[in-house]
């Protein structure tokens, strides 16, 4: 009776398969990319096919990812994986992934990308923005906000980490001659720190400009210091991602640029690629990569907005990338309520 | 007349953080002799010991051996150069093995390096033989008795071919029998010329053994004499520095009202062969009276107490009535509430707060006595700590003095003094003058004459035997956790104490 | 051991406390001067505010540790228990009005029934550390590793759950939008207020009542505290409790200032600065030992050297601010050791641990400069350190030698 048993569990059906987006942190931002992977699984019918897809965490560093992918490796139910890498240059990382994709597991990076110059090959396509870029957007914005010049100091949880890397490479290389970076201060995810930086920040720095905040959680984290300190007509303050907070904080005047991706598309269109690879579904594939046999026509671009508190702003789109899209902050608030989206 | 002394020190001064432990020593010691140091706690004498081994290596003042100054630099140089010490808290490593804990740190080796365990216990054996010890080179420490645990450090000693062996109060913890086979080593080593200092504050072995006593008071040398030249009374007066009567408890007390009936009593001992710790033990208390409980390390004297105390690791079987009611203890609070006090044994371990001061200590368990609105009054407390250091005349530097700066015998008074405050009926007090010099022993057998006539009833354990005798009205005698004797005092002698707890079939 | 604080000898400027005030005092100096924008001489207040912020943060639950390590126990969970209070207290006003959190307008009632419900859980906690130490026997070193562990764990888990139910979508932090929540900590009187309150009661109970001194008692001999008639197994659940409690508290605090209510970062570390807070501020942890104003002295000791590393060392303070800070604390724990007198005429040098003991501080001395400055200035450092430390170890041995004594080895100065 009890082997009987056992061979009913066992036999429930077709067992159902995993497909795994790998993020690296928590962050209203990675709950975005929870919301789209969901809405995803249901408008692309994941069930029916016997797919499932579930977002799983590291804890943030390296070793912690290598953990979580070779985890992987060993379930035999996974059979995609989409995963934002640490550190684009990481071997150990890389490696991982290769030796998922020979035993057939199909793997793609979002959110951040390896080197593509040196491993292109261990993953089939990536879907993100291209954080250089959106670095070098905050830059323009900074130039413009502040064309008189000044020091600013950039604000993020880890400075190793790639996708801080690249953002702030960007800022400085777009924010001119004018604007010198005097600090990149680091609060390993502690909110109370962040705030600490942001204080010590204004007390060395006399000369303190611009104020730019790296990752999602230090934009409420910078306008709280300045709300404190009373000091926000001698600053401006330029954030990546919007936080809810963030999105009220910059209604009430306090912030006055942010540079957003669009993380709800980043889960919702990794989980359409991931089920498309799964069944090999060529046509899906060609219609999200249409220049598949160019140079990079592995990217898929899942687009940087610019928001701005009004019409009023200095800012103008003309002053951005064509790919950008430009919102004054009204125009973003519909955006958002029209995605059922809180932040982004 | 007299050869060149063996042993020679010179204005040796040693001094720790204020403390002076010895001032400006000078003394002499002769080839082959057996010389007693007597002193009471906190005379010097261990100081001096450590310097002359080795332990101690920076002090002022000159040492000699055989003629040429030393200087030794740890007790390696000085075992090989003939010193040893036993000292009297054992230095063995219970892991080890007998054979092990002799050659410790110079272990036999094999042609190759390694270590050779049959050479070792080879040795070791033949010099357990000599000492009379019928123990296994391979048998583990742990399990053994502390007077087999001596002879161990002993055979250590002769293995590294020792002249001068120094023995620090040598027979403290050791039976009767133990105690003469010990003393038939001393004579065998003696009669193969090694020097031996001996130290004891026990008249009875200083004079059966030395052939010189040296004196030490107070971090000074008193005197050296003869033995022929002396008697035990001089020598307590040496070392006291007044005469010393003989504890005269003036006359017999009156017993009065029962206050303590134990019925039955047994205490299960789970996972050992024996099973029981106690096992059926009768008796009661009465007011004004002092009940000794004697038997060997081990028979459960100690173990009795906490039971009376709700202090014992299991539940005691049996009655226990107190004033008539049954009670049953089961945390040592209850037993404070329902006036019941435990002095415990190994006061530094079990009974002082090391931290606190002097006054702390003794109000500890009294505290709510000086509380008001639930604030401590701190004159109150001070005022009680003060009554209790003049009703038991303790030296102190004050109550706000620390509690480690008292000597063995006022630490000890300090912790009776606690439990005086809270006014109990029944006092238990487990070994109190362990380590206590002569001095302060009388004192503190004066002290609970003085409480049973004032109406407590108190009973105390203790392995000295004449102690028991002089104190106690009656006498309990447990073996291996049974009751296996009950003396009056008029008809209790040493031997028949004796003769009961090491009783082997149950009497009764 | 001598006790330190010996009250037998009462000279009020050697206690721990006046030596901490002391090193406060430098530590702050130093950094004025040193500060090249001399932010302490042109903006004190600000300065004041900012440091008295942080200590006061830190104080309210190093107050808690300290209480259990004067009990002879520890507790490890500290930094959990402030983000398990934390997700507890944002769990219930969301559940509670789910509306008023997304609004920030959450009800005062709810928020009170918020904060009731964290100091529930901080008891509840603290009587399990208890039951698990006390009854079931774990050494509380493992008792509260494992909740250290665990309720990391559980509050992630009850925040997506909630989350999911609540927000209709899993989200691994609940947001706080309500500017009278965030103002009970962004104000700086209110924590102060509450600390003030907390050390108060907390010194009361340890110097003035039967409990404080059972407390000690307990810490200092657990065995004899128990032959005396005091109830050892309560004392630890009352150590217990405030720990977890004071934790609690700081908990809804800190999700307060921070707007969000993060179990998996949020406390981080926190329990070994409350430790350090406790230990530089003479507390032992053999226990028996440490007052709450030694404990307050100790977490402002802290901040003061963690804010002048960040204004110091300008740019890329973070980098060399632990080993800084690990340094500092090692440095007061060693002088009050030294001068509760217990190593008078000690050879810190001697012998072939001594030596190596040089090369290491002189390395560390030289790489720290070296991170700070640069590598001339480093070298010369290095090279100091070698020369102040080789001159010292030369110096013991020769003053030994001087009165006649021998040179002592190391391990046989026994008293």
């Amino acid at each position: 009776m009890l082997v009987s048993l056992v061979l009913l569990i066992g036999c429930g059906g077709p067992r159902e398969k995993r497909v795994v987006v790998l993020i690296n942190g928590n962050s209203p931002y990675w709950d975005a990319v929870r919301a789209g992977m969901v809405v995803a699984e249901r408008d692309f019918k994941l069930g029916d096919v016997g797919l499932k897809a579930v977002m799983e965490m590291n804890d943030g560093r390296a070793a912690g990812q290598i953990d979580k992918l070779r985890q992987f490796g060993s379930q035999s139910d996974i059979v995609a994986v989409a995963v934002s890498p640490i550190d684009a240059s990481n071997q150990a990382v890389v490696d991982e992934m290769q030796r998922l994709q020979k035993r057939g597991v199909h793997v793609i990076t979002l959110d951040g990308d390896v080197d593509r110059a040196r491993f292109r090959g261990a993953r089939r396509f990536y879907l993100g923005t291209d954080n250089r870029v959106a670095g070098e957007q905050a830059g323009i914005c900074a130039r413009n906000l502040v064309p008189d010049g000044g020091d600013y100091v950039d604000f993020v949880g880890r400075t190793g980490a790639q996708n801080a890397i690249d953002r702030m490479d960007g800022v400085a290389a777009a924010c001119g001659d004018e604007l010198h970076e005097r600090d990149r201060m680091a609060d390993d995810m502690d909110r109370t720190k962040a705030k600490d930086n942001v204080r010590n920040a204004l007390r060395n720095f006399p000369d303190l400009k611009l104020l730019v905040g790296i990752w999602s959680y230090n934009a409420p984290a910078i306008v709280d210091v300045v709300k404190e300190t009373g000091k926000r007509k001698e600053l401006t303050i330029v954030t990546f991602d919007a936080e809810k907070l963030a999105i009220d904080q910059m209604g009430d005047g306090m912030i006055d640029a942010m540079v957003v991706q669009n993380p709800y598309e980043i889960g919702y269109q990794g989980t359409r690629l991931l089920k498309a690879l799964v069944q090999d579904d060529k046509a899906t594939i060609s219609e999200m990569f249409p220049h598949l046999d160019s140079e990079d026509g592995d990217l898929y671009d899942t687009g940087l907005k610019i928001v701005v508190p009004s019409a009023d702003s200095p800012l103008k789109a003309e002053m951005f990338s064509p790919k950008t899209e430009f919102f004054d902050l009204p125009k973003f608030r519909e955006w958002l309520t029209a995605h059922h989206l809180e932040s982004s | 007349m007299t050869a060149d002394p063996l042993i020679s020190i010179r204005h040796v001064t040693k001094r720790f953080a204020g403390v002076t432990a010895l001032a400006d020593v000078s003394l002499d010691v002769q080839p082959g002799e057996l010389h007693a140091i007597c002193g009471e706690n906190g005379a010097g004498k261990s100081t001096l010991m450590k310097i002359l081994s080795g332990v101690i290596t920076d002090f002022e003042g000159t040492y000699l051996l055989r003629g040429g100054e030393v200087r030794f630099r740890g007790t390696r140089d000085a075992e090989q150069a003939g010193v040893s010490i036993i000292h009297q808290e054992l230095n063995l490593v219970e892991q080890l093995s007998a054979a092990g804990n002799v050659f410790l740190g110079r272990e036999m080796r094999t042609r190759w390096g390694l270590i050779d365990q049959r050479a070792m216990d080879r040795a070791a054996g033949e010099l357990f033989d000599q000492l009379e010890c019928r123990i296994s080179p391979r048998q583990s420490v742990r399990s053994l008795r502390i007077g087999d645990q001596q002879l161990i450090e002993i055979a250590k000693a002769l293995s590294l071919r020792a002249e001068i062996l120094i023995m620090d109060e040598p027979t403290s913890a050791l039976t009767q029998s133990e105690v003469e086979r010990l003393f038939r080593v001393i004579d065998r080593l003696r009669g193969q010329g090694v020097t031996i200092l001996y130290i004891s504050h026990k008249m009875d072995e200083v004079f059966r053994l030395a052939d010189r006593i040296t004196v030490l008071r107070d971090a000074r040398w008193v005197d050296t004499v003869r033995r022929d030249q002396a008697d035990p009374r001089r020598i307590t007066h040496l070392m006291v520095g007044r005469e010393i009567e003989e504890t005269d408890l003036s006359g017999p007390r009156a017993a009065g009202d029962e206050i303590l009936r134990v019925e039955h009593l047994s205490l299960p001992w789970p996972g050992h062969a024996r099973q029981w710790r106690l096992q059926d033990v009768n008796f009661s208390l009465h007011q004004g009276e002092i009940l000794g409980i004697a038997g060997l390390m081990g028979a459960g004297r100690t173990e009795l107490l906490e039971s009376l105390f709700g202090a014992s690791t299991e539940r005691p079987l049996g009655k226990i009535s107190l004033g008539g009611r049954q009670v049953n203890f089961r945390h040592p609070a209850e037993a404070k509430a329902a006036g019941v006090g435990l002095v415990t044994e190994d006061r530094k371990r079990l009974g002082l707060f090391t931290h606190l001061s002097v006054g702390e200590n003794i109000t500890l368990c009294t505290l709510d006595q000086s509380c008001s609105a639930g604030l401590i009054r701190r004159r109150h407390e001070d005022a009680q700590a003060q009554g209790i250091v003049e009703r038991l005349n303790v030296k102190t530097a004050g109550i706000e003095a620390p509690i480690m700066s008292l000597s063995g015998g006022n630490q000890q008074k300090v912790v009776i003094g606690r439990w005086l405050l809270t006014r109990p009926g029944v006092l238990l007090l487990d070994d109190p003058t362990r380590g206590i010099d002569v001095g302060a022993k009388a004192e503190l057998y004066r002290l609970m004459d003085r409480l049973c006539r004032e109406g407590l009833g108190i009973i105390v354990t203790s392995s000295e035997l004449p102690e028991l005798l002089t104190l106690c009205d009656r006498i309990l005698v447990l073996c291996e956790g049974r009751q296996t004797g009950h003396f009056l005092r008029a008809e209790a002698t040493e031997q028949r104490i004796m003769e009961a707890a090491t009783a082997r079939t149950v009497a009764g | 051991m001598t006790p330190d604080a010996a009250k037998g000898t009462r000279r009020p400027w050697a206690t721990t406390e006046s030596g901490l005030a002391l090193a406060i005092v430098v530590v702050l100096v130093i950094t004025a001067l040193v500060d090249s924008n001399h932010n302490y001489w042109y903006g004190p207040k600000d300065s004041a505010v900012d440091i008295l912020r942080q200590t006061v943060m830190l104080g309210i639950f190093a107050l808690g540790s300290a209480v259990v390590i004067i009990a002879g126990g520890i507790d490890l969970s500290t930094g959990s228990m402030i983000a398990f209070g934390g997700t507890i207290c944002a769990t219930v006003m969301l559940v509670a009005d789910p509306e008023g959190m997304k609004t920030g307008q959450v009800g005062v009632g709810v928020m009170l029934l918020a904060i009731t419900a964290t100091l529930a859980v901080g008891f509840l906690v603290g009587s399990l550390h208890a039951w698990l130490i006390t009854v079931v026997g774990l050494p509380a070193f493992v008792a509260t590793l494992a909740t250290l562990v665990g309720l990391r764990s559980l509050g992630r888990a009850v925040v997506e759950n909630v989350t999911a139910e609540i927000l209709g979508g899993r989200s691994s932090q609940i947001q706080i939008f309500d500017p009278q929540f965030r103002y009970l900590a962004t104000s700086v009187w209110i924590p102060t207020l509450l600390f003030v309150l907390l050390a108060l009661g907390l010194g009361i109970l340890l110097k003035h009542t039967v409990i404080g001194r059972h407390l000690y008692a307990l810490g200092g001999n657990e065995q004899a505290a128990r032959l005396s008639g005091i109830r050892t197994d309560r004392l630890k659940w009352l150590a217990y409790c405030t720990s977890a409690v004071c934790a609690s508290i700081a908990g809804i605090l800190f999700i307060g200032d921070q707007s969000v209510a993060d179990p998996q970062t949020l406390g981080r570390g926190y329990e070994l600065n409350a430790i350090a807070a406790a230990v530089v501020g003479g507390c032992s942890l053999q226990g028996g030992v440490g007052t709450v104003s030694g404990t307050i002295l100790g977490c402002l000791f802290l901040r003061s050297v963690i804010d002048g590393t960040a204004k110091v060392i300008k740019t890329g303070a973070d980098v060399t601010e632990g080993l800084i800070v690990g340094i500092v604390v090692v440095m007061a724990v060693a002088f009050s050791q030294w001068r509760a007198g217990g190593q008078r005429g000690k050879q810190f040098f001697s012998g072939p641990l001594g030596s190596l003991a040089i090369v290491a501080l002189g390395l560390l001395a030289g790489t720290l400069v070296t991170l700070m400055a640069e590598k001339k200035a480093g070298m010369a450092a290095g090279g100091a350190a070698w020369v102040l430390l080789i001159g010292a170890k030369l110096w013991e041995g020769r003053s030994l030698a001087d009165s006649g004594r021998t040179t002592a080895p190391v391990d046989s100065n026994t008293a």
